[in-house]
């Protein structure tokens, strides 16, 4: 499910089941359009930044072609419903090795598909990255290697503005100046602004740095030659969308008990207001979180990561284990399935869940059910009774018992004692919990009887998990930082090297009619069977 | 069943485009971030018809970009006219280049200074100056793919109103002002500026003091250290360079010696070449 799904639901009224509910038929059909609009989008802007020469997906170079002959050419095999083609067998061979090669259906497969392998190419000397702090100013190191400068400025209590009767004396102007030799030995001087806390980066890779300073605001600025290991990692790709608010994406990783990993999709809410980083103003830190999905393998069995990154040449997102697999997630919202009962026309109460997107139990501590309420949506006559039917992913059937606590495969009602002689105003919402211990989609039916008539609402919560789509064993023993540098290579850093890798992705498109065959990555000879 | 050798397509590509704005092409295969170092040098350091550009350009043309062997920093704070020239077949060092080199060596020569190594080991013996070593290959290339450079160098700075001026470059010598009056009499010691027209130079540091407030400009003669010794893939030189001899001429016996004054096979085709393009000789 797409993340700009919401976008396009935040159009109707807050009221609207398909705005407040990502399992509402309206919803998932409002998805078929977000998801072609988030994948235009990210076109988009990766074609923006390729005109700048700071971009950090420099696309692909190069393509190579085989034209097939004889019967190597696909041919049309009749079926009952008209016809498909036999595809042929590709290999390629680059020296001794021999990659089996992938069938891809289109030109935007063939182009960012995943890796399927790596190739370590560098391994240079890491260590401390740190180049210069704002605590000790007159102390510089130096960066272990040409990379561009990560600039993390933060708790400032005062952004200098010129119009500020205060700041007069000031330029207005609040930026981070750098000066040295960038990677070709030329001498630079950049000027990064900084119009609030956050993380930069310098527009120039430094090879050398001779001078830093601040100015315009107050806070603790840490410079380092390449990023730094932070509790979060940004995806310069996606936005995250609320029911009320949206911003950019943060991925926050951190780590269960028995080698379990989790990732939270959260998206800061900003305070408006002129007296922002004022004096005397104390910033309060507002972060909303949509989801926290368990990382896991290509088996959907969960894994230990150490560190994530998302890929600025295909928008995957990169993580790293502690023995050195390299585990790629097409990481996006999960799809809700469709419920195995039909609402009626009418529905009176509903069940509304805290989120749409329940957390597996990360096992710190006991594991902490998530809540969930009734709410009797559209007042219409008094109810007898409802019964709520919970259906796990394994297909286990439990109805809340009238405890409202309990749930128990016995069929079970909770009715009012006067029921038939109540007023609409004698409903009370109550809150009710479930324990997510299972990955999948968890449906709930609730069934609401009348005086009149007897209706059935249904919603659904999913308990997700980011299923690898490959991992790669890259031979990098006790990984600590995975990043990609200024020119989008995947680096792996042990604390003490840090090793380059080149992507390949061994796939291909093949024009049936012709024979013609593109592949993504150069090989030797390809052998076609 | 058969097999294929495949066929490199060159996709387009956002770098295409702002090479092509700085006359960068892509070359066949070339990887897209060794193209992107490229143009961003290009972009930083741009072509223009100055004989340095003349001779850096080739490099990224080809796409074999100079490396950067090591940076030779003066320690001695004695010292205030340091130079390092490399011509076409020698390398110069001088600690005071008002007096002889004190380092003269052949890169041409097998058991001067053919390889890198010969060059480095003779600066390392200097111990006024400190060697720091950039490129950690230095031990398998040879001296005369260095690049033909100068430390010798002329800057003109706008001096602000002010008592003193920092110069862009330090070890600055033969410096001349454009106001006659401002610095008339040059002292030795700063606190020797004690009336109007005197000026001191600190000439390591490029600092101007005047007891007049300055303005106008200086001109002035500068050794560009640290310096960065640059070795090339593509080299150019200059066919009157004063040390060519020792490159496209073998000796010959002379009646003062020995003299570099019979064009060998490289000059050979150097003077073909040049008279290929321009074709008159003496006299027409």
């Amino acid at each position: 499910m797409s993340f700009r799904t919401q976008r396009l639901a935040n159009r109707f009224p807050l009221w609207t089941k398909l705005r407040r509910d990502p399992s509402s038929f309206g919803s998932r059909l409002l998805d078929t359009f977000a998801e072609g609009l988030e994948e235009e989008s990210i076109t988009v802007q990766k074609l923006v930044e390729s005109f700048y020469l700071t971009t950090r997906s420099l696309g692909k170079s190069l393509l190579h072609e085989v034209i097939l002959e004889g019967e190597d050419i696909p041919e049309r095999v009749a079926t009952a419903n008209g016809f498909t083609w036999s595809y042929p067998t590709i290999v390629g061979t680059l020296g001794v090795d021999t990659f089996a090669v992938t069938k891809v259906d289109t030109l935007t497969d063939l182009l960012t598909s995943p890796s399927t392998r790596v190739e370590l190419i560098e391994s240079v000397t890491s260590g401390d990255r740190t180049v210069w702090e704002s605590t000790a100013p007159t102390t510089i190191s130096q960066p272990q290697y040409p990379e561009r400068l990560w600039i993390v400025v933060s708790g400032s209590t005062n952004y200098t503005n010129k119009t500020s009767h205060t700041d007069r004396d000031k330029s207005g102007f609040s930026t981070i100046t750098i000066k040295g030799l960038d990677g070709e030995y030329q001498k630079v001087i950049d000027h990064v602004d900084i119009p609030d806390d956050g993380i930069y980066m310098s527009n120039f890779a430094f090879r050398e740095v001779q001078r830093i300073y601040t100015e315009g605001f107050n806070g603790n600025c840490v410079v380092t030659g390449g990023p730094q290991d932070l509790e979060f990692e940004k995806d310069p790709f996606r936005v995250l969308v609320f029911d009320d608010m949206e911003g950019p994406l943060k991925l926050y990783l951190y780590q269960g008990a028995s080698n379990t990993s989790f990732v939270t999709y959260k998206a800061d809410r900003f305070k408006l207001g002129k007296q922002y980083r004022r004096p005397g103003i104390e910033v309060i830190e507002d972060t909303e979180e949509l989801a926290t999905f368990i990382l896991c393998d290509e088996d959907n069995d969960p894994v230990e990561i150490v560190s994530i990154a998302v890929s600025p040449n295909n928008t995957f997102l990169y993580g790293i284990s502690p023995d050195g697999l390299l585990y790629i997630y097409d990481h996006t919202l999960p799809e809700f399935v469709t419920p195995s009962v039909d609402e009626t026309v009418q529905t009176y109460v509903e069940i509304h869940p805290v989120r749409p997107y329940a957390q597996y139990p990360d096992n710190l501590g006991s594991p902490v059910p998530e809540p969930l309420w009734t709410r009797y949506a559209r007042l219409r006559y008094p109810i007898n009774w409802i019964e709520i039917k919970r259906i796990a992913p394994d297909a286990t059937i439990e109805y809340l018992q009238p405890d409202r606590i309990t749930w128990n495969t016995t069929p079970a009602r909770i009715s009012y004692p006067t029921a038939g002689k109540m007023k609409l105003s004698d409903w009370k919402d109550f809150k009710f919990e479930t324990l997510y211990d299972q990955l999948g989609a968890w449906e709930y039916i609730c069934t609401t009887k009348t005086e009149i008539d007897t209706t059935v609402s249904t919603t659904t919560v999913i308990c997700g998990s980011l299923q690898a789509v490959t991992a790669i064993d890259t031979g990098v023993s006790s990984p600590e930082l995975i990043y990609f540098s200024d020119s989008g290579g995947l680096i792996i850093d042990n604390g003490t090297t840090a090793y380059a890798f080149n992507e390949h992705a061994d796939v291909y498109i093949i024009e049936e009619e012709t024979g013609h065959v593109w592949l993504s990555d150069g090989y030797d000879s390809v052998e076609v069977t | 069943m058969a097999t294929y050798v495949p066929k490199t397509i060159l996709l387009p590509n956002g770098l295409d485009e702002m090479g092509l704005k700085r006359s960068i092409t892509r070359l066949p295969e070339e990887r897209l971030g060794s193209f992107k170092r490229r143009i961003l040098l290009e972009h930083r350091d741009p072509q223009d018809n100055s004989f340095m550009q003349f001779k850096k350009s080739p490099c990224r043309q080809l796409g074999e970009l100079e490396k950067a062997v090591c940076r030779v920093n003066i320690i001695d704070s004695d010292i205030t006219n340091p130079r390092l020239l490399v011509t076409s077949s020698k390398f110069y060092f001088w600690l005071d280049a008002t007096t002889d080199p004190d380092i003269e060596l052949e890169l041409t020569n097998r058991d001067n200074g053919y390889f890198l190594e010969d060059i480095i080991d003779a600066l390392n013996a200097l111990t006024e100056i400190d060697v720091e070593i950039l490129d950690s290959n230095y031990q398998y290339r040879k001296s005369l793919q260095l690049r033909v450079d100068d430390s010798s160098k002329s800057a003109t700075d706008l001096l602000l109103e002010s008592y003193e001026n920092r110069l862009t470059y330090g070890y600055v010598s033969d410096y001349k002002f454009s106001d006659p009056l401002v610095f008339m009499t040059e002292k030795a010691n700063p606190e020797d500026v004690t009336v109007s027209g005197d000026f001191y130079v600190d000439d390591i540091n490029g600092v101007v003091l005047s007891y007049d407030l300055q303005h106008g400009y200086a001109t002035y003669t500068y050794s560009d250290f640290p310096y960065l010794l640059w070795w090339q893939p593509v080299r150019v030189f200059e066919l009157n360079d004063p040390d060519v001899d020792f490159l496209i001429k073998d000796t010959l016996q002379a009646d003062s010696g020995e003299e570099h004054r019979l064009l060998n096979s490289l000059g050979t085709r150097y003077v073909n070449e040049l008279l290929l393009q321009h074709p008159l000789e003496w006299g027409d």
